[in-house]
């Protein structure tokens, strides 16, 4: 009785692992996620991925602006210090904000991690919304946190 | 006292029978198959959603966000079908009681944050007392599948009477 029903506990978990291998792996999620199989260029030419060394950089400089595409509850936990919070589901609300930015603004997109990828889609909708200098920090807001750089909260 | 034996006899009948399992069955495998859907349709949501209890570090979450949702969908299936129910109802009860103590756990740290369990908007379903309610209830629920046979109104039934009457018919 024990024996069946490890047996059939261990095929349940097995058919588990193996759909949610093939589910990430062709969706692109999770372990597969874009940000950490991608190369340095992203396909757009006006999208480049930067590391957390040039994302430093680029905020010493001032001269940039930090856009966070996360959800407004997790912006408002903690984000970059002077980030602006366009999330991702909610683009369309910030298009009067987004009119206010000039649009050869360096933009610095982000988002929690290497495993998310709504920074990328969000640098894509910023493309084609006409911002011609975007970049994608893909360590995103865990790196950044991690390693003790100004944050607000 | 015989009133009371009376009364626990047919507590006991009431929970074996095999309608009664048959629905339980519908409704926790129904409940976590269609949280299992919601969850596979954005991974890097629940993803946040599990990094927000602040139990687990971005690759256990990363991990658990890709695999939960598929042993929620199997497993309901899998009781709703009547494929392995017991060993289907096992693991679902063993996750419903995972969740209640990370939901428990977020409370008593003084977390603010969504439960993750149907919806992955962060300002929505927020966790509490009555959360943990609803998954004690849950937890009653399930119980009888653990104990009960409840491999009546199967599919393995079904192919084998249909099978006997196509016997039966040549």
């Amino acid at each position: 009785m024990v024996k069946q029903t490890l047996k059939e506990i261990s095929i349940l978990l097995g058919c588990a692992l193996l759909l949610s291998f093939a589910h990430t792996l062709l969706s692109r999620q999770g372990f597969f996620a874009p940000g950490i199989a991608l190369s340095k260029k992203v396909p757009a030419k006006n999208l480049e991925l930067i590391t957390l060394s040039e994302a430093k950089d680029l905020f010493n400089s001032g001269s940039v602006l930090f856009i966070d595409a996360r959800h407004e509850y997790d912006y408002k936990q903690g984000a970059i210090r002077g980030a602006a919070n366009v999330p991702l589901d909610d683009f369309d609300a910030h298009r009067s904000f987004l009119d206010k930015i000039p649009k050869e603004k360096r933009i610095v997109v982000y988002c929690s991690g290497e495993q998310c990828a709504s920074s990328m889609e969000l640098a894509a909708k910023l493309s084609e919304f006409g911002f011609t200098n975007i970049n994608i920090f893909f360590g995103g807001w865990q790196e950044w946190s991690s390693a003790g750089l100004p944050v607000s909260k | 006292m015989v009133v009371g034996r009376t009364a626990c006899e047919q507590m006991i009948s009431l929970l074996k029978n095999t309608l009664f399992l048959f629905i339980l069955r519908l409704l926790i495998g129904g409940m976590f198959t269609a949280a299992g859907l919601v969850k596979i349709d954005n991974i890097a949501a629940f993803e946040q959603a599990i990094l927000h209890y602040q139990l687990s570090g971005p690759a256990l979450s990363t991990l658990i966000a890709a695999v939960l949702p598929w042993l929620e969908i199997v497993c309901g299936l899998c009781l709703i079908v009547g494929i392995f129910p017991r060993s289907a109802a096992f693991i679902l009860t063993a996750l419903l009681a995972c969740f209640t103590l990370a939901v428990f756990f977020a409370m008593v740290r003084g977390l603010d944050i969504s439960c993750g369990c149907f919806s992955q908007d962060p300002n929505t379903e927020k966790i509490g007392w009555l959360k943990i309610a609803e998954n004690c209830g849950l937890l009653l629920l399930s119980a009888p599948l653990l104990f009960f046979d409840s491999e009546k109104y199967a599919i393995r039934d079904f192919l084998r009477s249909s099978a006997k009457s196509k016997k039966a018919s040549s």
